[in-house]
């Protein structure tokens, strides 16, 4: 007879075995040989039906071109951009909305939810509904602007203008995201024991010394998650500007065309979809490295905390 | 009692695991006896419906072929025929755009259908569409000098745009005609460019154009522009024409100030400010004409405006390829030479108002239902097809960029096209 701890290993092992494989084949596995296939190239003549023998070893040579392309470096300060708009905007709104909507005002579930709700809708929709809102000439923001005596957008709108395109993208995600962050804030200001800010007011503090003192110091591990979910986001951003601007507007910076909202995700997309699998698994190889460090210098910052 | 539990969640648990990875098996008993042919297509919701029609006549004739018609979205279409070639799960004919072969062809993942007589077939359908399956064995046999021509994979759709004009907008303007040439053309579009509503803003365009390479095509080969050398190893773009015909890109949008910016990121598309009567004209292709007619438009369609070249155009469209690992390749044959027979094109063309691509099927067109059919099958008749390189959608992207820094004038049209011919030379042709 097995013992029951032996037993119930086994069940648990049975029960798990479904989600193991399907981890094993569509996760673990794809994630080697994206590894392998950094080493590798394929070339047009490259035999579609036998790709994993007729793909040429190529060492690191995918990894020392991208240390070469200009476009790749672009990219990074893309998304560098990108991440140094987006994180900063979408805690601050997101700690605003919690804010405001933590109270028992009559129909703050309403809000709340009504907040929320961009959240759940696919990034496509989202951005098309923006790309109307950006639009010039027509686009609704252009036409309030103009009203307003602000003509600066009207030829060419949000999306088509390179210093204010990635702003436009960002704009469009803080508001659909931020819905997520308020749920956290809001949980996490509501477990702040009231007797705190009793004990504040006792003092005679105002409500800003109370945010900054008490809220804000106790939401701090809200805010460092949502630096490392942004840090991540920002590395794999694809849809809002696959949606919105495609890579663009072109712009020129230092004698070469580039797209002005080229992150690295939608540029690794871009050799995937070219069947460069090489280049493409040695880009995401990097940007896996990238986000690792970010992750421990993170870490560390939160265990320091 | 434990043990009962246990085992009736485990028995759950994997007949649903084995429910979710086993259903794939009870298609394939429905067709025993007949040889089934799997065919992927990308055809719109109307185009479907035709085609199955055309399907089930060939069935008629064929009774021991079945032809399994499975939809893919077109826009998706080239990533999954890839990703099923990796995992030996592709279709025996595959529709894909005419800028797929050459890849397909020299990566031996389509089939050579010359033997089956498919030189003999080609004479009889539209050049410009079925060019762009015919290759020289020096192209795809390594090593190889000879000239001797293969063909690999039959056109089923071909198309090319023309001029659309609101005539509404032209009868408000006192314009009696289309223009014939680009100076009629900037003279018209002056006359279409206006404040209807008197606030100070141009809120009706006389022109809207897109920005990427095969929107472009009109304006580069009505300007005799020349793509690529004989060889097809330089990109011959630094040309004056190729500098006169951007230039003129250009000054539609800044200097006669007629075109409404719509190839820039974010704005009105062509079709949507088209329809919602903001642009007057537009380049445009028969599978649009439905749509427009639907939104109400009173338009137009006229041949694209002569330029030192004449009047010409691009071509677009798809061909049917037989993939390598097809089962059986003389039946998949036979249903690409039933689908550009001239009965097949007849309902084809009739009933979706198509350019047909079999030559023959030209008289049997009625163009009293589908007068607009008439403009594109003549515009064809001069139309261009796009230069034959193996990676188009790179060379396509590079001159996308280009084209858009000269027409927001971030390069000059000269720093533009010098830094596209240096990109495609390095990144496409001899990469």
């Amino acid at each position: 007879m097995l013992k029951s701890k032996t037993r119930e290993t086994i069940v648990s092992y049975f029960f798990l075995a479904p989600f193991l494989a399907i981890f094993a084949s569509f996760l673990l596995y794809p994630i080697f040989y994206s590894f392998y296939l950094s080493f590798r190239t394929v070339s047009p003549t490259t035999d579609m039906f036998s790709v994993f023998t007729d793909m040429k070893f190529v060492g690191f040579s995918n990894y020392l071109r991208l240390l070469k392309d200009f476009d790749f470096w672009w990219s990074l300060v893309s998304t560098g951009y990108y991440a140094v708009l987006y994180i900063p905007l979408s805690i601050a709104a997101s700690l605003m909305l919690a804010i405001l909507l933590n109270n028992q005002l009559k129909g703050h579930s309403l809000f709340r939810s009504a907040y929320f709700l961009p959240n759940v809708l696919d990034m496509f929709v989202v951005g098309i509904i923006w790309l109307f809102i950006y639009a010039p000439h027509y686009g609704i923001l252009d036409r309030i602007l103009t009203q307003l005596g602000i003509t600066y957008f009207a030829e060419k709108g949000v999306l088509a203008n390179g210093k204010t395109a990635m702003l436009g993208v960002v704009a469009a995600l803080v508001l659909k995201n931020a819905g997520f962050g308020m749920i956290l804030f809001l949980s996490a200001i509501q477990n702040i024991s009231v007797s705190i800010y009793e004990a504040a007011d006792i003092d005679g503090a105002n409500e800003w010394q109370k945010f900054k003192s008490i809220t804000l110091p106790l939401v701090v591990p809200i805010i460092l998650f949502l630096i490392i979910t942004g840090t991540i986001g920002a590395l794999n951003a694809f849809a809002e500007i696959y949606a919105m601007t495609g890579g663009g507007p072109q712009m020129v910076v230092a004698g070469k065309t580039v797209g002005a909202t080229n992150v690295s995700g939608y540029y690794l997309f871009r050799q995937f979809e070219r069947m460069n699998y090489g280049d493409a698994a040695a880009i995401s190889y990097f940007l896996l490295a990238i986000t690792l460090v970010i992750s421990y210098i993170n870490v560390k910052l939160l265990h320091r905390k | 009692m434990k043990n009962f539990f246990y085992l009736s969640l485990f028995t759950i648990h994997y007949s649903l695991f084995t429910v979710f990875f086993g259903c794939g098996k009870i298609q394939k008993q429905k067709y025993e006896g007949k040889k089934v042919i799997t065919l992927w297509e990308t055809y719109s919701n109307e185009e479907h419906q035709v085609f199955l029609d055309i399907v089930s006549d060939f069935e008629k004739l064929n009774t021991e072929i079945k032809v399994n018609v499975q939809r893919v979205p077109f826009s998706g279409m080239r990533m999954k025929l890839m990703t099923s070639m990796i995992t030996h799960t592709a279709p025996d004919i595959a529709r894909v755009d005419v800028a797929d072969p050459p890849r397909l062809v020299i990566s031996k993942s389509i089939i050579d259908i010359t033997p089956f007589g498919a030189i003999e077939l080609a004479r009889n359908l539209v050049s410009a569409a079925v060019n762009s399956n015919i290759f020289e064995e020096k192209f795809f046999i390594p090593g190889s000098t000879s000239s001797q021509k293969h063909i690999f994979g039959i056109p089923d759709q071909t198309t090319g745009v023309a001029l659309f004009y609101n005539r509404e907008m032209f009868r408000r303007a006192g314009i009696k005609n289309p223009p014939e040439n680009w100076d009629q053309f900037v003279v018209i579009a002056k006359k279409l460019t206006v404040d209807t509503n008197g606030d100070g803003k141009i809120d009706q365009f006389g022109f809207a154009m897109d920005n990427s390479l095969w929107w472009s095509f009109p304006f580069y080969n009505t300007f005799g522009v020349k793509f690529l050398s004989d060889d097809g190893k330089n990109c011959l773009l630094n040309s004056d024409e190729a500098k006169k015909c951007l230039q003129f890109q250009v000054d539609l949008y800044h200097k006669y100030k007629v075109e409404a910016g719509a190839w820039q990121a974010g704005s009105v598309s062509c079709d949507q400010g088209f329809i919602n009567k903001k642009y007057a004209m537009i380049f445009s292709g028969p599978w649009n004409v439905k749509k427009f007619k639907d939104s109400g438009i009173d338009f137009g369609i006229a041949l694209i405006p002569k330029g030192k070249a004449g009047t010409s155009t691009n071509v677009g469209g798809t061909d049917m390829v037989v993939l390598r690992e097809a089962k059986h390749p003389k039946e998949c044959y036979e249903f690409l030479e039933y689908l550009v027979s001239v009965d097949a094109q007849k309902k084809w063309c009739n009933l979706l108002g198509q350019i047909p691509v079999n030559l023959k099927a030209y008289s049997y067109i009625d163009t009293s239902k589908n007068p607009e059919i008439k403009v594109f099958m003549e515009q064809m008749k001069t139309a261009i097809a796009r230069p034959p390189v193996i990676d188009y959608d790179q060379l396509e992207y590079v001159m996308n960029q280009e084209i858009y820094t000269a027409r927001t004038r971030e390069k000059t049209v000269e720093k533009a096209l010098e830094d596209a011919v240096k990109r495609i030379n390095e990144e496409i042709l001899n990469y």
